[in-house]
């Protein structure tokens, strides 16, 4: 075997913790951008076989009178047509709770196909009778039966059960029971001559399942002479496009969280080799009087980068498959349950691996250029430059001098070192702040609430009537209050909302003002809607509810866990509730603790349609946050494991080069809790230094990724709080001091013998 | 009954199959407040002799006294103590620890005693005037010349009163000047605190300077 290549070899050996070190860093950054990547397609092509599966309709074609279905048939005569569906689509209305929602009906022959728009039950059963209907998971809670009315025709319909149907997928993505109908659509689904009865023997809507993808538009041209009102294909259709959101959240998202771990990659293998390199400069000079050529001793340095590459490169696509995994089922969870389909992608790993090649080369070939620089005769009697921190203070501690000195022996690298050890435990932090953030958030939210119980009436009542009908003893106070489910609207942008409007909204919760002012005259709006809407304050914008709209002024935006609500006084919306009308009230009762027995009070009130306590809100919001809270603790707990390693790498190269102060300090007979000492002293300083760095990162690193989960999690807004500062600082600590496990081990192993011959030989 | 007594000690070391006596059966006494002088050629063996007297490395056999206590029978703990207390070693290359001044690094030699800042403060500055260097006090290593790095390791050495100073070629990066120094400062402490010293040295010029002269050879001393 080659010398040189003999020489790497037993280097290799001696600094293999080292290099697991780095390999293990720069596994971890190409695993986030393998993970972005490959989540990304593996949410499309999940969602892509599932929309395939429950046949999603390539085209849908809506018609804005109906037609009959005997003509439009005479029409579908194009090859490329695999297969169609004629439904009829109304808009009606229902009272649900005294108000009125709006409702869409879709009426087709056989709810059991499954080549076209695949309904699948979640509970009850499919509609078999004439006035049985089915519902769509996500929107409006109906109840058993539902009076709707289209066109002044009132259907009574029994709801037989709950499907899930493509068009619709993600309808229930934003909703639970706590947060009634927020951006969710009611629509039901009924048989097609149920609705054909009251309107006609006509249909309205078309789907079709095409071949392929080029004939769609001569499919569409040969229906051209129906009176066709909007053709949506497959792509543009709302589920395909919020798939399609999520998928590309995941590419910008972890790849730039990656971005933060290839820099502290980057930093600590140059670090570990650089340290290498500098320290054999003198051999490198050696090799370079006998006559091996610079290119070779590039080369055989070159291994280093080459082993740590292959266990990066392993760890890391292992690692990349494993949380792709994980995170792409959370997401596809979320969307409505679509099942995970992991195909093999080569593509994210050959990203992933190319960057963690970048990284390497790059930290493997500057330091070695750096010293190839150097002639023979320089190379032969280079000393590494050994910049003492001339600190002369007196500490009356040699233990302290020497560790602090030590710590500072190069202050350059110390700098680095410290910075990039608190831009780890940051990084790590930054969820810390996350998930504290998010708790203090809801706590908040929910001590916001003023309220013990919420009541919904059964139909709408006066205000006067409501407020004396629940003023008898445990209640202090009675605020009634009108709900309305709808669309807000600024230009272009829109979206549903929740709109709740009373006279005193001060005295239903409190609110954490972020824009403008808490004036209930104009509409206060929650904001990430306003985000959404690019709504500012003294804008006005347009609240829908069926068929009737009204313009409303933005006078305020706050903070709300409930991302589309509206909050606003009740004669902003007497147009649509009636004046004087209201259809809940919120209940404040003397003692928060009655709230239980209140409740059941109120059992066989005939008014009363449901009862909500303020303490169940509570349970179901920690429920929703539970999930996104385990997956911020879980990249926590990763996260320390990086700044663990990047602590002990740091700690490892600049302690390598004590062995001759060891030794000296050993052959003086010095007690050896001495070298312990100034150890502590050395790797506390450094520990205390980079955890108080660490805290201003971890609050920016916390912001950067709120920011990136925004939409995909919730709105949370991050504040620094003090046990979080106190945790990351005590954790950061903590962490960064286990890493002087390892010259403690040095010391203990050394042969102090060897080393002051090893000196002498020098 | 002499100061320092090494019987019969012999000590070799292993490579691979091949074993190099370098002390074989080695003897020498010598009384308090003696300075000796050991020559020899390259490998013959005088670090190992300064070593394995001054508790670094343990003989394979024989017996090493020194005030009436035997070296050779401490476990590692006393081995410590004995270096930390009854020797003083000047190293070849003087292994001053680069982050400590001349004063802190004179200093170090008394952690462990049980004496307080001040007292250990004022005996590294006598230390440091009595080898003159006390302007370099605040000076770290690398900003002394090898003579004066040299001398703040003997004042290391000096500065816990050892029974025995070890000095490995002590002289070696001096000039004649300087060295006449040092050696003057040996006697001077030799007169002072009885110290007694081993030197060693390729340094034919010390042999006026000293007590007895001996060259290592073939594993024993032979007084010349
Ligand atoms: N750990 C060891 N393993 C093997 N051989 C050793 C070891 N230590 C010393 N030797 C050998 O012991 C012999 C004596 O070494 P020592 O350092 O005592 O010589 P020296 O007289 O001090 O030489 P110099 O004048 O060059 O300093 C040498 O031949 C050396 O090779
Ligand atoms: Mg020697």
């Amino acid at each position: 075997m080659n010398l040189t290549v003999r020489m790497m070899l037993r280097k290799i050996q001696k600094r293999k913790f080292s290099i697991i070190l780095s390999a293990f860093i720069i596994a971890w950054a190409m695993a986030m951008m393998v993970t972005g990547i490959y989540s990304s397609g593996v949410i499309r092509t999940s969602a892509n076989a599932y929309l395939d599966e429950t046949g999603l309709p390539d085209i849908s074609i809506s018609l804005f009178e109906g037609v009959d279905p005997q003509q439009v048939q005479t029409l579908m005569t194009d090859p490329a047509i695999k297969t169609y569906e004629f439904r009829l689509r109304m808009d009606g209305h229902a009272i649900v709770d005294g108000k009125e929602i709006s409702v869409q009906l879709i009426g087709l022959k056989d709810p059991f196909r499954t080549d076209i728009n695949r309904l699948l039950l979640l509970d009850g059963r499919m509609f078999s009778e004439k006035m049985e209907a089915v519902a769509v998971s996500g929107g409006q809670v109906l109840g058993d039966h539902a009076k709707v009315l289209i066109n002044s025709v009132a259907l009574n319909l029994n709801i037989t059960g709950t499907v899930r149907s493509p068009e619709f997928l993600i309808n229930d993505l934003p909703t639970s029971s706590f947060i009634p109908g927020s951006g969710g659509l009611t629509i039901l689904y009924l048989p097609l001559e149920t609705l054909q009865s009251s309107i006609g023997p006509v249909i309205n809507d078309i789907l079709i399942m095409s071949d392929n993808n080029a004939s769609k538009s001569e499919v569409i041209s040969g229906l051209s002479s129906l009176p066709i009102s909007s053709t949506i294909l497959r792509e543009d259709q709302q589920t395909s496009v919020i798939v399609q959101m999520g998928a590309d959240k995941m590419m910008v998202m972890l790849p730039s969280i990656s971005l933060v771990f290839i820099f502290i990659g980057l930093v600590s293998t140059f670090m570990t080799i650089y340290r290498l390199v500098l320290s054999d400069s003198r051999s490198i000079g050696v090799l370079m009087s006998l006559g091996i050529t610079r290119k070779h001793i590039a080369t055989s340095y070159l291994m280093f980068g080459v082993v740590t590459l292959s266990l990066g490169a392993i760890l890391g696509c292992i690692l990349g498959y494993a949380f792709t995994y994980t995170i792409s089922n959370m997401a596809l969870g979320m969307m409505g349950a679509i099942p995970i389909v992991m195909g093999f992608d080569l593509l994210p790993f050959l990203i992933g691996l190319s960057l963690a090649t970048l990284v390497v080369v790059v930290a493997v070939i500057i330091p070695i250029t750096i010293v190839l620089r150097h002639d023979v005769h320089d190379a032969l009697s280079f000393v590494p430059r050994n910049r003492i921190w001339a600190w002369r203070t007196n500490l009356r501690s040699l233990s302290l001098a020497l560790g602090l000195r030590n710590l500072f022996r190069e202050p350059s690298r110390t700098i680095i070192f410290l910075v990039i050890i608190a831009l780890s435990i940051g990084a790590a932090g930054s969820w810390m702040f996350m998930v504290d953030s998010a708790q203090g958030y809801l706590e908040e939210q929910s001590s916001a609430n003023k309220w013990d119980v919420k009541i919904s009436f059964n139909g709408p009542m006066s205000d006067i009537q409501a407020i004396s009908h629940f003023a008898s003893d445990p209640v202090k106070s009675a605020i009634p209050f009108s709900t309305l489910v709808g669309q807000a609207s600024l230009g272009d942008n829109s979206q549903g909302v929740f709109l709740l409007a009373a006279s005193d909204i001060v005295g239903i919760r409190s609110f954490l003002l972020r824009q403008g002012e808490l004036d209930f005259q104009g509409a206060v709006l929650a904001k990430k809607m306003a985000d959404n809407l690019g709504a500012r304050p003294g804008e006005s914008i347009t609240f829908a509810v069926g068929n009737r709209s009204l313009p409303i002024e933005v006078t305020g935006i706050v903070d709300d866990i409930q991302g589309n609500a509206i909050y606003t006084s009740n004669d902003q919306v007497l147009d649509i509730i009636g004046e004087g009308s209201c259809t809940g009230v919120f209940i404040v009762l003397d003692s928060s603790e009655q709230a239980r027995s209140y409740s059941s009070s109120l059992s066989g009130d005939p008014l009363v349609g449901s009862i909500v306590l303020k303490d169940d809100t509570v349970t179901t919001l920690r429920g929703m946050f539970d999930s996104s809270m385990s997956l911020l603790y879980a990249f926590f707990a990763l996260n320390l494991m990086i700044a663990l390693a990047v602590a002990i790498s740091a700690t490892i190269i600049s302690t390598s080069e004590r062995d001759m102060e060891y030794t000296t300090v050993i052959s003086l007979g010095l007690p050896r809790s001495f070298q312990v000492k100034a150890l502590v002293y050395e790797v506390g300083a450094q520990a205390m230094i980079s955890a108080l760095l660490a805290v201003p990162f971890a609050f920016l690193l916390a912001q950067v990724f709120t920011s990136l989960l925004e939409d995909a999690v919730f709105y949370i807004p991050v504040v620094l709080s003090l046990a979080t500062v106190i945790t990351v600082l005590v954790i950061g600590f903590l962490f960064i001091s286990i890493s002087i496990i390892w010259p403690l081990r040095r010391i203990k192993r050394i042969d102090f013998v060897k080393v002051l011959r090893e000196r002498i030989s020098s | 009954m002499s100061y320092l007594s090494v019987e019969t000690v012999t000590k070799s070391f292993k490579n691979g199959d091949e074993t190099t006596t370098v002390l074989a059966g080695l003897n020498l006494s010598m009384g308090r407040g003696e300075i000796i002088m050991v020559m020899g050629p390259s490998g013959s063996g005088k670090t190992t002799l300064i070593n394995v007297i001054g508790g670094i490395e343990r003989p394979d056999s024989g017996r090493i006294v020194l005030d009436g206590t035997e070296v050779t029978a401490m476990d590692n703990r006393m081995l410590n103590d004995y270096r930390r207390n009854d020797i003083g070693f000047v190293f070849q290359f003087y292994n001053l620890i680069p982050n400590l001044t001349a004063q802190e690094n004179v200093m170090l030699a008394l952690e462990g005693h049980d004496l307080d800042w001040t007292e250990k403060s004022g005996r590294a500055i006598r230390q440091l005037e009595l080898v003159n260097i006390l302007d370099k006090k605040d000076r770290f290593p690398q900003e002394l010349s090898a003579g004066q790095q040299q001398r703040v390791a003997l004042a290391r050495a000096l500065v816990k009163q050892p029974k025995l100073i070890l000095a490995d070629e002590p002289t070696g990066n001096l000039d004649e000047a300087t060295e006449t120094k040092v050696i003057g400062i040996l006697a001077q402490v030799r007169e002072e605190l009885g110290t007694s010293f081993i030197i060693v040295s390729h340094n034919s010029r010390l042999r006026a300077h000293v007590d007895r002269c001996y060259e290592l050879r073939k594993g024993v001393l032979v007084e010349n």
